[in-house]
């Protein structure tokens, strides 16, 4: 090919490129706005399925089940040892002596490890194709230990007092933004923290579903500017900025009732968030001032809390996470459950992940399921026992529990001579032999059987035009045409 | 007249030899970031521990095609499409590599990827030896000053999309294109101009 034809060849694809670039956008932005920024319909103003009209969801980071709850209920340090013995047991390292000893348990007065290296690549290797055996090339041996009550007794009293789910699995192998977005929209289109794009549009979320419902919602943060995936990944999240809210609002409504019916509130970007390499002493104590604000708030008699993780940041877990809906599940992660209506020192066995919680919510208010896996995801019905309203627990800074006196404290950095055994465990709200229930069980109800259908059927994730890989791969042709004419120009010379 | 006409000339050679190194250097950065993204190469990378091994390749790589290119040169149009060819079919083995594994690429592989995905410096390095016409050891400089300045330019990007939490690349993307493509229609301006004056090539 001759020089000459070569420089035709390039004007003719930069004139091509210039013509497809002016056209395709209009095509696209059109697609934006009845994708991502939908008209909201008010169809229903509807009422609860249970006596549930609160649910709050908290937010912590990055902790596996073994991890935290590796030797619940059992208390080296403890002074009541009978009780102890008497509490409901999960599955977790109890029963398992061989993983024990692989692990290290952290000492008294030690509250955080260096963090494991996360992402999708070091969860992966850790994973090993099942064989949960490569945790030192992935995450690093600081991924193999695990706490006691010296830490975890302010967890494991909400635990005994309360539900802990021992069958609720991070709904994938990676670091915390897909974990936000099946958090709130039960699914993901990122694999990892990279993103957006692709973004989910607002639509798709559980907020654009109780948009379209009509049932109120909040999101908080301690800085309404911090960057949480949960929200930002949303595409249209913009125009429902009045639902993006401050952890003094939530304090707020929840003290004078008006708090919305569905609240997710998020405790990371503030070091009080559990995750590694943060002391999860602060993590314990933001926790136990919100259960507190809650428990004396006028909303108690209504309220469901979901307290769980973004991911298992690294930390061992024990059981092989199953597959569901083509989903490769991650390892286990704690999920505790408070209310009125929870039951007492109750392990649920039921298989379960975050969409098991949006499930509740489309379950309690009477909407479909978000979408497929929402569907499909088991309803965590069996923490709770609606025939019996119950008094909060208190848990006092009189009684020695970290409770701090403003959510804004100082994060705690010295806790070398810090040890919360003693807090545990709680002497029982009602004696565990007048239980009218079991102390573990599981539920097989799911969306799917009760036939209630499905919102989303189309789950993808949305890339805008000027953000998606054709259009970059535009930018490159043309940016090749211009450096083929201009080589052709300079030869001709 | 004559000590006039030498700075003129002099002034001309540093234009050239900065306008072959610059231009070249942000094309070749454009296209990483671009392949990167289009790849899913920027899926699997975020972690601190990840670093060492991301940049390995990509300095490795971009001093490797860099000299490659100037080496290879554009003396004849094939060489010119071998070397295009050369650089779309690493950014496929790339591309191919992180699927066939489901995104789980360790730390070795993935200074295989990044080294691999630094094939689009051939072909820019071969556009930089048509822009430059300087002698062979000073044309060194070219190859060495375009993967320098590349290598510092995807450092600084790096850190950026770091810092703003993994959340920015398809602004750099963007504004990466959109620098080089600026940089590329000056230039072609200038040389159609340059014709239409009637002056002729930059001679060294």
């Amino acid at each position: 090919m001759g020089s000459g034809s070569l420089l035709k060849i390039s004007v003719i694809i930069v004139v091509l490129m210039f013509i497809i670039i002016a056209f395709i956008p209009v095509a696209s932005t059109s697609g934006v706005k009845t994708q991502g920024v939908q008209t909201v319909e008010l169809e229903s103003d509807s009422g609860t399925r249970t006596p549930i009209k609160h649910v709050i969801n908290i937010y912590l980071e990055n902790h596996s089940f073994d991890n935290l709850f590796g030797i619940y209920p059992f208390d080296s340090y403890t002074s009541n040892a009978s009780l102890s013995a008497n509490l409901s047991v999960p599955l977790n390292l109890l029963s398992n002596r061989t993983a024990r000893d692989m692990l290290t348990e952290i000492p008294s007065g030690t509250f955080s490890t260096k963090d494991p290296n996360e992402g999708y690549v070091s969860y992966h290797l850790d994973f090993n194709h099942g064989k949960l055996n490569g945790f030192l090339n992935g995450s690093g041996p600081q991924g193999l230990t695990y706490y006691s009550a010296a830490q975890e007794a302010p967890q494991w009293d909400i635990a005994e007092q309360y539900g802990l789910a021992d069958n609720f699995y991070a709904p994938c192998l990676s670091e915390s933004a897909p974990h936000h977005l099946y958090y709130v929209a039960g699914y993901s289109p990122i694999i990892n923290d990279y993103g957006p794009p692709p973004y989910i549009p607002y639509s798709q979320s559980i907020f654009g579903e109780l948009s379209k419902y009509n049932i109120s919602y909040g999101v908080y943060l301690n800085n309404t500017a911090y960057r949480c995936a949960s929200w930002d990944f949303l595409y249209g999240h913009t125009d429902y900025s009045s639902h993006l809210q401050s952890w003094n609002s939530f304090l707020n409504e929840t003290s004078d009732g008006t708090l919305p019916s569905v609240s997710y509130f998020f405790s990371q970007g503030t070091g009080k968030s559990m995750g590694p390499p943060n002391i999860i002493l602060n993590g314990e104590m933001l926790l136990l001032y919100v259960i507190d604000a809650i428990e004396k708030s006028p909303i108690w008699n209504s309220t469901a809390i979901f307290i769980t993780f973004d991911g298992f940041g690294g930390y061992y877990d024990q059981v092989v996470p199953p597959v569901m809906d083509g989903v490769q599940l991650g390892l286990r992660i704690p999920l505790m459950v408070i209310s009125p209506y929870a039951k007492e020192d109750y392990i649920s066995n039921t298989q379960m992940l975050v969409t098991s919680i949006l499930g509740f919510i489309d379950y309690n208010w009477e909407m479909p399921a978000l979408n497929k896996m929402v569907d499909d995801s088991y309803l965590p019905l069996d923490f709770f026992n609606f025939s019996d309203c119950r008094t909060p627990i208190e848990f006092s800074p009189s009684a020695g529990f970290p409770v701090p006196s403003n959510i804004h404290f100082s994060l705690v950095t010295n806790t070398s001579a810090d040890n919360y055994s003693s807090l545990f465990p709680m002497e029982p709200q009602i004696p565990l032999d007048k239980l009218g229930y079991n102390r573990t069980g599981s539920s097989s109800v799911n969306l799917s059987s009760m036939g209630v259908g499905i919102l989303n059927k189309d789950e993808h994730g949305y890339t805008p035009f000027f953000e998606s890989v054709g259009f970059y791969s535009m930018l490159v042709v043309l940016e090749i045409a211009i450096a083929a004419a201009i080589i052709t120009r300079y030869r001709r010379k | 007249m004559a000590y006039v006409s030498e700075k003129k000339e002099k002034g001309i050679a540093v234009l050239s030899t900065a306008t072959s190194i610059i231009v070249p250097a942000i094309l070749g950065v454009s296209l990483i970031f671009t392949m990167g993204y289009s790849s899913g190469l920027i899926y699997i990378i975020g972690a601190p521990y990840q670093l060492m091994s991301l940049f390995e390749g990509i300095i490795a790589g971009t001093l490797v095609f860099s000299f490659a290119g100037y080496i290879i040169g554009s003396g004849k149009t094939y060489r010119l499409f071998a070397g295009l060819a050369f650089g779309v079919a690493m950014f496929f083995t790339v591309y191919y590599i992180i699927h066939s594994v489901d995104y789980v690429v360790p730390n070795g592989l993935l200074t295989v990827c990044s080294f691999i995905i630094t094939g689009a410096f051939l072909p820019v390095s071969q556009l930089a030896t048509v822009i430059y016409h300087g002698r062979f050891l000073r044309g060194l400089a070219v190859p060495a000053g375009i993967s320098v300045i590349s290598i510092i330019v995807i450092a600084e990007l790096a850190i950026l999309y770091e810092d703003s939490g993994q959340s920015n690349l398809a602004q750099i993307v963007t504004l990466m294109n959109s620098v080089t493509l600026v940089a590329l229609i000056l230039m072609l301006f200038v040389l159609i101009s340059r014709k239409s004056s009637g002056t002729g090539r930059i001679q060294n």
